[in-house]
């Protein structure tokens, strides 16, 4: 848990210094900024990834195509 | 008469009213040009029509008073009983989570996103939830930050987290803090296991570490070039989040009284004529909105509602009854909708001014009310002198059916198995004249198996 810890802090020092709060009224609080920042590049990834997957078995008839979106978002 | 709604305070793009009874909407300029960009992209209708959205009428000139400085002027129909997240079950909580993403992905779909992520703008029409903040959609920005993630975290996704994996229900934290579940108070409760979910250690454990660092730290106020978040990163966090809570389930969920129509003390017969009793005052009433107090699973307001009920809301304490209740009614679509309420000590007037979040009594009267297998609980189980028992159910709604079990009924006996019986003034002469003090006995049908009373008040005239 401290390694973890000990990343979170690192690349949450790394990326402070190019945050700014975003205009609404509505504060989204440091630490959810930071996550965004941190976790970002991970969710993107895996979102294309999962993209990718579901319309591969779209192309190869294993699942009906509209199925892929619900999918992706895990409807019923 | 112009009367602003005292919740809706907090966007100064916008302010909800009422006037003649009906709702209206102002937009202010505060809002810039995110309702009209909105409504030229027919983000609004495509909503409404996939019933994610409450509809919605410009009725600028048509002699509509609205508050100073409204740019817009807006109408939308009535949702028929407000509920707030604290009062929620578990499916309803979880619905309402679903349904927000869902609305969320759909605007991302038309180029708009949604600017916070308040619990309180998901409302019912029976079991079917939707959305009501028109002004929370406004133009998404290629690469912007998703400004309402914490409170999507503190209002959906934590509570549900604390009940499906910690099975604890959220309610009573949530009444007391209307903002919902920080995951820095969240995140000390899980245990390893539970941390080891991607959703858990990113969402709410490492959340909860950078706020509480940055908070010591002082680096709230840390200015300078934008962080960026990426459209495919912001879909994968929302679908992420979609497809986890998709999965929760409340496990081994345990009961007290799910069983209780089963039990003995019930037999089919007097199941049916009780149905029929509430059957004939609802079909005398014609009532908009029934109250259903201890409604259980649903049956009685079942038989409300086939005999003409317009809308039913189930109050129960039972979590796992409620589910249960909106599992049954969401499958048909009828209009119920079922609220967690421990009768003896309902929601509260709340938030700023005590205002914003109303209490059970100001926020709506029901026409009519059902209180069966209820009056008990809070007479005996709870020690509510009788009067003052029958007069607080008899406030909520003008004409309705209580139930009176008297002390021999097995039900109040399980109630009195493990206490001394201090209620010498439980009894039918009591309960007759607490009745006369506040209305008039329409009707009484007594129940042939076991001597209960259905007694049929009407307090109007």
């Amino acid at each position: 848990m401290s390694k973890a810890r000990q990343y979170f802090a690192l690349v949450g020092a790394m990326t402070i210094a190019t945050i700014v709060p975003a205009h609404a009224y509505l504060d989204p609080g440091t630490g959810s900024i930071l996550l965004q920042a941190i976790i970002g590049g991970v969710a993107a990834t895996l979102f294309i990834m999962r993209g990718y997957f579901y319309r591969m078995k779209g192309w190869l008839g294993l699942i009906p195509s509209p199925v892929e979106k619900n999918r992706l978002t895990g409807k019923e | 008469m112009l009367a602003l709604d005292p919740g809706s305070f907090r966007d100064p793009g916008g302010r909800i009213y009422t006037h003649d009874g009906k709702i209206f909407r102002a937009v202010f300029a505060a809002n810039g040009n995110a309702w009209a960009d909105a409504q030229a992209a027919g983000l609004h209708r495509k909503l409404a029509d996939l019933g994610l959205l409450l509809p919605v009428r410009e009725v600028a000139g048509d002699g509509v008073p609205a508050p100073e400085g409204a740019v817009h002027v807006l109408e939308h129909p009535r949702i028929p009983f407000i509920s707030y997240p604290y009062e929620w079950s578990f499916a309803v909580h979880r619905a309402a989570a679903l349904h927000h993403l869902d609305l969320h992905l759909e605007a991302l779909d038309s180029g708009f996103m949604l600017s916070d992520a308040s619990a309180y703008n998901v409302q019912f029409r029976g079991t079917k939830p939707v959305f009501i903040d028109h002004l929370s959609l406004r133009p998404y920005r290629e690469g912007e930050l998703w400004t309402g993630h914490r409170q999507f975290c503190m209002q959906f996704l934590n509570p549900l987290i604390l009940w499906s994996r910690l099975r604890v229900p959220p309610n009573h934290w949530f009444r007391g803090s209307l903002e919902g579940i920080a995951p820095e108070d969240l995140a000390p409760l899980l245990p390893l296991r539970e941390r080891l979910s991607w959703t858990v250690l990113t969402h709410v454990v490492a959340q909860a570490s950078l706020q509480r660092r940055m908070i010591a730290g002082g680096a709230k106020n840390a200015q300078a070039k934008a962080a960026s978040l990426s459209k495919n990163a912001l879909l994968g966090m929302l679908t992420g989040l979609r497809r986890y809570i998709a999965r929760m389930r409340l496990a081994n969920a345990q009961t007290v009284w799910v069983d209780y129509a089963g039990q003995t003390s019930y037999s089919a017969e007097e199941a049916a004529a009780k149905r029929a009793f509430v059957a004939k005052m609802t079909d005398a009433v014609k009532p908009a909105l029934l109250f259903d107090l201890g409604c259980n699973t649903g049956d009685y307001s079942d038989a409300a509602l086939e005999a003409g009920a317009g809308y039913v809301v189930g109050f129960d304490f039972d979590h796992a009854a409620l589910d249960r209740a909106f599992a049954r009614f969401d499958e048909d679509g009828r209009p119920f909708l079922p609220l967690w309420m421990d009768a003896a000590n309902p929601s509260p007037s709340q938030g700023w001014a005590q205002g914003e979040r109303r209490g059970l009594r100001e926020r709506a009267s029901a026409d009519a009310l059902v209180a069966l297998a209820f009056i008990h609980h809070i007479a005996i189980g709870r020690n509510v002198p009788l009067p003052s028992a029958v007069h607080w159910i008899m406030d909520l709604a003008p004409t309705g059916i209580i139930e009176f079990p008297h002390k021999s009924d097995p039900m109040v006996r399980r109630l009195l198995a493990q206490r001394d019986d201090i209620f010498a003034d439980y009894g039918e002469e009591a309960f007759f004249g607490a009745v006369a003090a506040r209305g008039r006995v329409v009707e009484t049908k007594r129940m042939s198996d076991n001597g209960r009373l259905l007694v049929w008040y009407d307090r109007r005239s």
